[in-house]
């Protein structure tokens, strides 16, 4: 598959193992993994690359975390359609509903479950940018 | 016998001429004359009655002839003015008249004259021939009748007005004056009799002096007395010789009198006086009747007037018993309602002063706490029971009327002195106690009391007696509320205190309150962290692992195999761990929420096992469910249901070595029961109640010990947090059923 086909992922975790276990994974199944330690190197990257999804952490360091990075991308109309999961340790179903809320399109629990990621990846890509529910 | 005798003194020349008159003639005239009842007389020029017949003579004396006609007719010293005579020698011509004669031995005479002239030769009057008819009878008769008539139509008048008003003075003092005017009286009274005074007072009258309005004589005095004792008229011709005159009357100067009584029914009221003050003046039987005929007109009047007052006196009386009754039902300040009842006491039977007396009963002393119109030191004075009016009164009860207090036996002297004349006494009395007694007295405007002055006063006693009660009662209430107040006011203080008391806990507990709120948003932040600190190592242990474990990598062989797949292993066993850590934390701070909605239970089944086939496969289980059709949905949180059959299902697979785990449910009415059974190695009976114990430990060397965690533990807290029951049947080597209930009933809202 040449490298221009390839969909792209924005992986926005502060922690660097994680986004080396999520590089390496989903680089294995063919996509191309963009990094960025916080929200504003993401948005940054987003301006000149529209991914195909976002695997947004929301807990991050800086001015703004995840959920508000995520808000401010939605801002973008042309950014509407790219879906974001979010990516989280915390279980609270409240978390959950304000990612949602904030436009997610999906929520994954860390630890990762590397075996199901790349399945994940390809449901939310398919679906496009729906409806957060 | 010659009539005009020739040789008469006075030498009046026989009229006509003798030698004409036939002898016959001459007796015809002397017979006429000597006969008739007319009188005849002739008088000379200067008057001088020249000749008088018979009948003359028998009316004024057989002296008369010689003497002036004035000196006889009027004795009168000179000539009158218009003398019949006097006008014929003027106009020597006959002359009518009708004149009235006053004369003193006569009366009153009325004549009808016709005079005159006798003429001599020469043709000059010489005499007046004078004759007169009597005519008083008819004059009087006629004068009768008029003044009859003026009588009776006075008469009218006065029984007009009567019928017009009622106001009695006025009639009345119409009345004398009518009366006196008709009889032709010269004065006349109306006296009244007094009942309640026993007494005879003369209020009324015409022509008296006017000090006689303030005159009175007892009862049956006086010829007022006499008539209204007799019932009939008394005429009397010489006033101050009667034994029953009355000086009063002897003074002012009555001489005759006509008295009838006033009489309503058969009850003499008044009577009626009519006076002369000249013994002339004698009452005559039409004057009596005009009299009779007033008397009876003003009875009348009197009458209505008394019913008049009799009815707005009962007004009155009514009217003060009101006030009293207002008096006493507004207020409750005894001793100012008992003193406005001396005032109303007195009024209502319009005498002067009024008191009221109370029994001390321990003492046997009565004093005098409240009076009207009576002198201030009085309310020091003392009785006895028994002794005194009030005492006597109080005694037996009975109420008593003083007339003559001053002579009373039972007089007390300081009262005697205060002015007290008559007074009536009523007993004050409550239920079957006496109390006291209300007095009512009169000072010297000579009242007197009487039996109906004694109910009134009664119904005023029995008012009295009513405020006293109530005030009483509300005396014993008062009292019993001031204690209570008092008791009030302890308990406000005390229950202040401990408000007081507890403001201070309720600040603490603010304080704490603050202070824990504090601490459990350090305990959230805490969790959160923790939860976040923890996972995130574990993901990169449990993450690399499989990563190389895959091969992403490179190649593994197969001893690298297993030691990644134990660390990757240990790192999921970590990280259950872990989570049973935190949501037991969490459960135990309370932190939990069980979010109920209406969930369909054979889909969380159905969930549950899917992602847990995997695990069962692994092992080499069947993972099966089992549910009967048309479940109904229950509310749960479905999570947390989900999360509680999913540990069963993984406690199931730890501890089956082969076989198959089969989940199912079962509803009744009530409940709905999940049920995870396994063909394991089963737990024996003594453990069915450690396990679910958060701080079980399995004693190491049973196969059962490791990994049963907290699962359990969390699992039933879930599930008790929806009001659920968890339990397990088991038996050692023939597997478990682990099962749990949760209430179809739950409210949405928990």
């Amino acid at each position: 598959m040449g490298e221009t086909e390839k969909k792209v992922i924005l992986v926005v975790d502060d922690n660097d193992d994680v986004r080396r276990l999520v590089k390496k994974v989903l680089e294995m199944s063919g996509y191309k993994v963009l990094e960025a330690p916080d929200g504003e190197q993401a948005l940054a990257i987003i301006d000149s690359v529209v991914p195909d999804l976002v695997l947004m952490d929301i807990r991050l360091p800086g001015p703004y975390d995840g959920l508000e990075t995520t808000r401010r991308l939605r801002e973008d109309a042309r950014l509407q359609r790219v879906p974001v999961v979010a990516l989280s340790a915390s279980v609270l179903e409240p978390d959950r509903q304000r990612a949602l809320t904030v436009g997610c399109n999906g929520f994954i629990c860390k630890p990762i479950d590397i075996a199901e990621l790349p399945k994940l990846v390809e449901t939310y890509i398919k679906r496009g940018a729906a409806t957060p529910r | 016998m010659s009539v005009i005798d020739s040789n008469n003194k006075f030498g009046v020349p026989a009229t006509g001429s003798d030698k004409n008159c036939s002898p016959w003639r001459r007796d015809l005239f002397a017979t006429i004359l000597a006969n008739i009842d007319d009188g005849v007389s002739v008088q000379d020029r200067d008057r001088h009655i020249v000749y008088a017949n018979e009948s003359l003579k028998r009316s004024f004396g057989d002296d008369i002839e010689g003497r002036y006609c004035f000196e006889i007719y009027h004795q009168r010293a000179e000539a009158c003015t218009d003398c019949p005579a006097d006008v014929v020698l003027k106009t020597g011509t006959t002359y009518h008249t009708k004149r009235r004669i006053q004369n003193s031995k006569r009366g009153t005479i009325f004549g009808e004259f016709t005079a005159a002239p006798l003429f001599d030769e020469q043709g000059q009057i010489v005499a007046v021939v004078e004759v007169v008819h009597n005519i008083t009878d008819q004059e009087l008769g006629k004068q009768d009748l008029l003044e009859e008539g003026e009588r009776l139509r006075r008469l009218a008048a006065v029984g007009k007005e009567i019928a017009s008003g009622l106001d009695l003075g006025g009639i009345l003092e119409k009345v004398v004056q009518y009366a006196t005017e008709l009889t032709s009286a010269d004065a006349g009274t109306v006296a009244l009799l007094d009942e309640k005074n026993n007494e005879i007072r003369y209020p009324y009258h015409f022509n008296m002096p006017a000090k006689l309005a303030d005159a009175a004589v007892p009862k049956g005095n006086g010829i007022a007395g006499l008539t209204m004792k007799t019932g009939q008229p008394v005429l009397l011709d010489d006033y101050p010789s009667h034994p029953d005159q009355v000086p009063i009357f002897t003074e002012a100067g009555v001489k005759t009198i006509m008295a009838v009584p006033l009489m309503i029914g058969d009850r003499p009221v008044g009577a009626l006086g009519l006076f002369g003050k000249s013994p002339g003046k004698k009452f005559t039987q039409t004057d009596l009747e005009m009299a009779q005929a007033v008397a009876g007109q003003a009875a009348v009047a009197i009458e209505n007037a008394n019913l008049f007052n009799e009815i707005g006196n009962q007004l009155r009386v009514q009217r003060e018993l009101n006030q009293v009754a207002v008096s006493i039902t507004s207020g409750l300040e005894l001793g100012h309602v008992l003193q406005e009842v001396t005032h109303h006491a007195s009024e209502v039977v319009n005498a002067d002063s009024a008191m009221i007396a109370l029994l001390d009963e321990e003492e046997g002393v009565i004093t005098y706490p409240y009076a009207h119109n009576l002198p201030q030191h009085l309310r020091q004075v003392t009785g006895q029971l028994g002794k005194g009016v009030a005492g006597r009164v109080i005694e037996t009860r009975e109420p008593r009327i003083d007339n003559d207090y001053s002579a009373s036996e039972l007089r007390n002297p300081a009262f005697v002195e205060a002015g007290i004349k008559s007074i009536v006494t009523v007993p004050l009395m409550i239920a079957d106690r006496c109390i006291g007694a209300i007095g009512v007295m009169d000072k010297g405007s000579g009242q007197k009391f009487f039996e109906d002055d004694i109910g009134i006063l009664s119904i005023i006693s029995r008012q009295a007696a009513v405020a006293v009660e109530n005030a009483r009662l509300y005396g014993k209430l008062s009292q019993s509320a001031q204690l209570l107040e008092g008791r009030v006011k302890e308990r406000t203080e005390a229950l202040s205190r401990m408000y007081q008391e507890s403001e201070r806990k309720s600040r603490e507990l603010e304080e704490a309150n603050i202070k824990l709120r504090e601490v459990d948003r350090m305990k959230s932040e805490f969790l959160a962290n923790m939860s976040h600190e923890l996972r995130t190592p574990l993901n990169s242990i449990i993450g690399f692992s499989k990563l190389v474990l895959d091969g992403l990598d490179g190649e593994v062989n197969e001893e690298q195999q297993k030691d990644l797949g134990i660390i990757h292993a240990n790192g999921l066993e970590l990280l259950r761990l872990i989570d049973d850590l935190l949501s037991l934390a969490k459960i135990e701070a309370g932190r939990i929420d069980v979010v109920l909605v209406e969930t369909p239970p054979d889909i969380l089944v159905e969930e549950a096992v899917i992602s847990m086939r995997a695990n069962a496969g692994e092992k080499g289980l069947e993972l099966k469910h089992s549910f009967p059709e048309d479940l109904h949905p229950v509310n749960m949180d479905a999570g947390k249901i989900r999360q509680v059959i999913v540990n069963l299902i993984g406690n199931a697979i730890k501890f089956t070595e082969a076989g198959t785990i089969i989940v199912a449910i079962e509803q009744t009415s009530d409940e709905t029961v999940f049920s995870v059974a396994d063909t394991g190695i089963g737990i024996s009976p003594t453990h069915f109640a450690e396990i679910f114990d958060r701080f079980h430990q399995e004693k190491p060397g049973e196969a059962a010990s490791a990994g049963v965690g907290l699962g359990l533990a969390i699992s039933k807290r879930l599930v008790e947090m929806h009001r659920g029951r968890i339990w397990v049947e088991s038996e050692p080597g023939k597997g478990s059923t682990f099962s749990f209930s949760v209430p179809n009933s739950n409210d949405v809202a928990n």
